[in-house]
């Protein structure tokens, strides 16, 4: 078993755990517009990428990423927010508008990041570097504040569902009628919804900014596993993201010890046809 | 001065016009039933009043003019809604409704607890999911949500629609207690019901009211009954 193991999962498997943060982390922004909201948020990618750009912005102007990394989110929550309010809140219930209108609004925010960067890649510094030993693990420390962060936000999240605020948007969410009629803003839930998976999403750029290079097209490398793990793990469910993002980050993390990257991708996206094949059936049986 | 004055309300689903222009009034402490068939527009009407469609003409509710208000704002001026279904809230438990129907009122406790205690097996189940509640359980808790931000006007979608007779009686020893405490604006299908809350009666039909009067003379006249037969 262990040998089966060991073959499975080399000396480096934090990496996958690693991978599996990401992809909670990239997913987490999406499980409130799209899994709690509905808005097929095909801008999900370009508030991950005003994340990214905003811990370059601020390694520019104060020689360290770290300010950027802790505005990031503000930035891109009040972006998401002002997007909501101009233009998102009159279309849900309407699946399809939001996903041209996210669309249009991708291009837009892109193609802005293009005229203020230029399309020249650009690099975040690890704030922390180097590396170390934990539990036999070789363990890159900037990978290790990536885990801490989604398992943090996720807790933090389960939290907040706990409290009366948390109530009051799930309630927002799920009949907005009634909570309207009950005497709660309904638009105001829904806009505060929005501005924090936009915060979520630009926190995510920003942290996994040091990891990658910096472009343009930055956030659209993350959509797809988005929206990938939110469908697999049920819109709306935050265990569910948990566990989709488990199977799938988990899958090409091992992948991708034996193959090459794109195998990987081919192999994850298999697992996820099947996997949502599969998932009534043990949903049923449960 | 009217609590509640609605004139010319117009309401349209997409180029359809549902409501052709309503007027009504309800007096402080009174109750006004609306009575028709279904899809007669009652619902819709009482959606357009808490301010949960749009729609055009003018609604005046304690002397404001709350033709443009969102609902959230109307409930908050005093005006409750129990809608007829989706009455709660998926997910969350009984215990969570009420804590919510109590957000904006958190010195009524005392007032939600006697509210309650109308309906007691709500109190044996406050760590259930509202969804798994029967019928007539969730209206139940529709009635104590409504009732716990103490409103001066109460609109009840047919409360007593779809459940048992026991809990139809149950429901009604409830509106009895609601009239007491507030103007009620009901619309109900059920003419026993409707009769035992009394008061004065719209008969509507086709998005417009074709009859109106006290509802023991309606009923007693026989325009209820043929207005209600297919």
């Amino acid at each position: 078993m262990s040998g089966v193991l060991a073959t499975l999962l080399p000396v480096d498997s934090f990496s996958v755990v690693a991978l599996v943060a990401t992809f909670v982390l990239v997913a987490l922004g999406l499980h409130f517009s799209f899994g709690l909201l509905g808005v097929v948020n095909m801008v999900h990618g370009e508030f991950i990428l005003v994340g990214g750009y905003a811990a370059f912005q601020f390694q520019d102007w104060l020689g360290s990423p770290v300010w950027g990394m802790l505005i990031a989110p503000f930035v891109a929550a009040a972006v998401g927010a002002l997007c909501e309010w101009t233009l998102l809140r009159r279309l849900y219930r309407r699946p399809l508008d939001t996903l041209m209108v996210t669309f249009g609004l991708s291009l837009l925010i892109r193609q802005g990041t293009q005229l203020r960067f230029s399309p020249n890649p650009r690099r975040v510094r690890d704030p922390i570097g180097g590396a170390g030993h934990l539990f036999g693990y070789n363990v890159p420390w900037w990978r290790l504040v990536i885990v801490v962060a989604a398992v943090v936000l996720v807790g933090a999240w389960l939290l907040l569902d706990r409290t009366s605020l948390g109530i009051r948007w799930r309630a927002a969410v799920v009949n907005p009628d009634l909570a309207e009629s009950m005497g709660y803003s309904v638009s105001r839930a829904r806009t505060a919804l929005f501005a924090v998976g936009c915060g979520v999403a630009g926190l995510a750029g920003a942290l996994l900014a040091p990891l990658n290079t910096l472009t343009p097209q930055y956030g659209l490398r993350f959509l797809v596993n988005s929206f990938l793990v939110v469908i697999l793990g049920k819109p709306g469910s935050m265990k569910g993201l948990v566990i989709a993002a488990a199977v799938l980050g988990g899958s090409l993390g091992i992948m991708q010890f034996h193959m090459s990257t794109v195998s990987g991708q081919m192999i994850m996206l298999l697992i996820a046809v099947v996997a949502a094949r599969l998932r009534p059936l043990v949903v049923a049986r449960a | 001065m009217s609590l509640l004055t609605v004139h010319d309300l117009r309401v349209s689903y997409g180029p359809t016009e549902i409501i052709h222009g309503i007027d009504l009034s309800v007096e402080r402490g009174e109750v006004l039933t609306l009575i028709g068939l279904n899809g007669a527009g009652k619902s819709t009407l009482l959606k357009a009043i808490a301010g949960l469609l749009p729609s055009s003409g003018r609604v005046e509710f304690d002397g404001n003019d709350v033709s443009r208000w969102r609902g959230a704002r109307i409930n908050r001026a005093g005006l409750a809604y129990v809608p007829q279904v989706n009455g709660v809230f998926a997910g969350l438990t009984v215990a969570d409704h009420l804590e919510l129907a109590r957000h904006f009122r958190a010195d009524r406790r005392g007032l939600q607890d006697e509210i309650l205690a109308w309906f007691p097996v709500l109190g044996e189940r406050l760590g259930q999911d509202a969804q798994t509640l029967s019928g007539g359980q969730r209206k139940m808790l529709s009635f104590v949500m409504a009732l716990s931000c103490e409103p001066t006007l109460v609109l009840l979608d047919e409360p007593t629609e779809g459940v048992a007779p026991v809990v139809r009686q149950q429901l009604v020893e409830a509106l009895h207690q609601v009239t007491e405490r507030a103007s009620v604006l009901l619309v109900e299908q059920n003419l026993d019901t409707a009769l035992a809350v009394g008061g004065r009666c719209l008969v509507v039909e086709r998005g417009m009211i074709v009859e109106s009067g006290q509802i023991t003379e309606l009923a007693a006249s026989g325009v209820i009954e043929s207005r209600l037969s297919v």
